[in-house]
């Protein structure tokens, strides 16, 4: 009974902090709501050499630290690769 | 003889040879082919980042670009609207505005939509893009491109990575005599001679990766491209001779011993 109350408990504190959204087409779980500057730190990316998209429109740079990303959003981080 | 150096939108190239940086079995061996080619344009792709391994090494820290001008491809891109797309991503992620138009109509040809292509590079001249489209080895496409604003065309030599060399020779000396803007051949180059050809023919540069990227040696044939060009570009300037069917003696036809 303790058990499954802890379970219980454990399971709305997850359902309440963490959420789900899609990142370069792939679902992905954050802890909590975080801006994109965040996103990129946290994902080790040096923000100076990519572009996001958020939500199919593209963000400008300055925006980063100010655009919260919250559940369902879509977020596209892309960068420069080897082509012709 | 002193050539004139390429000039697109205004932008002076030293070299008329313009390399990729895809296909290469390392970044070291990409950056030591740049070095050998001379080149002082290539091209890049824009791609979704590897989210989950971040350990790679990033292409930029192979690239000069004190020296290098980056040229963003929308390679892949199969409709106008993708590849307008892609040319603001690739503006966003720190590169200029030139961007290298792709719209592809077909899988296995990689032949442009000429249609979709041309819709493309008014779009993005109007949202203030130097768009240098890749095209057919097509008169009239390349003419609706820089009527649409292309700051030069890019008309294949043969399909992408094929290494077929030039395969509409007279298509692309009309091309050249009807464009007002810088004509470089892209795509198709397989060897020294295609590119040398490609210039003997008027062609203000040439864009190409895999023939350099996919040679067993690609420093060597970087080396290699560097001189086609040259000699092409001179040959071209040049004037070579008229093609005649028979011969005419280089030696004096008098004075032989014993006649």
């Amino acid at each position: 009974m303790t058990c499954l109350v802890a379970a219980q408990y454990a399971g709305s504190v997850l359902a309440a902090a963490s959420l789900v959204i899609t990142l370069n087409g792939e679902p992905y779980e954050l802890d909590g709501p975080l801006s994109v500057a965040d996103l990129l730190m946290k994902l080790s990316i040096d923000s100076r050499r990519v572009a996001v998209e958020y939500n199919f429109v593209i963000l400008k740079r300055q925006l980063f630290a100010d655009t919260l990303v919250n559940e369902g959003d879509r977020i596209e981080i892309v960068n420069v690769v080897g082509g012709g | 003889m002193t050539d004139t150096p390429l000039v697109i939108a205004g932008r002076r190239f030293t070299s008329r040879l313009i390399v990729g940086t895809g296909k290469y079995s390392s970044h070291a061996v990409m950056a030591q082919a740049h070095a050998a080619s001379g080149a002082d344009m290539v091209t890049v792709a824009v791609r979704r980042i590897n989210i989950s391994d971040r350990s790679r090494e990033s292409l930029l820290d192979y690239i000069d670009t004190e020296r290098i001008f980056l040229l963003p491809n929308t390679a892949g891109c199969y409709t106008a609207g993708e590849a307008v797309r892609t040319a603001h991503l690739a503006h966003e992620a720190g590169l200029s505005n030139w961007i290298k138009l792709e719209v592809i109509g077909d899988e296995r040809t990689l032949f442009p939509d000429t249609e979709a292509l041309v819709e493309a590079t008014r779009v993005l001249v109007r949202d203030g893009f130097v768009v240098l489209p890749y095209t057919n080895d097509d008169p009239i496409a390349c003419r609706k491109l820089e009527d649409a604003g292309a700051a030069a065309v890019m008309p294949l030599g043969a399909p992408i990575g094929s290494g077929l060399g030039i395969q509409n020779a007279n298509n692309l000396r009309i091309i050249r005599e009807f464009a007002r803007v810088p004509v470089i051949v892209d795509a198709g180059v397989g060897t020294a001679s295609d590119a040398a050809l490609a210039m003997e023919l008027g062609a203000d540069g040439v864009l190409m990766n895999t023939a350099i990227a996919g040679a067993q040696e690609p420093v060597a044939m970087a080396e290699a491209m560097k001189h086609a060009v040259i000699a092409g570009r001179l040959a071209h300037l040049a004037g070579r001779i008229p093609r005649k069917m028979y011969a005419t003696a280089s030696s004096p036809v008098e004075g032989m011993v014993g006649r």
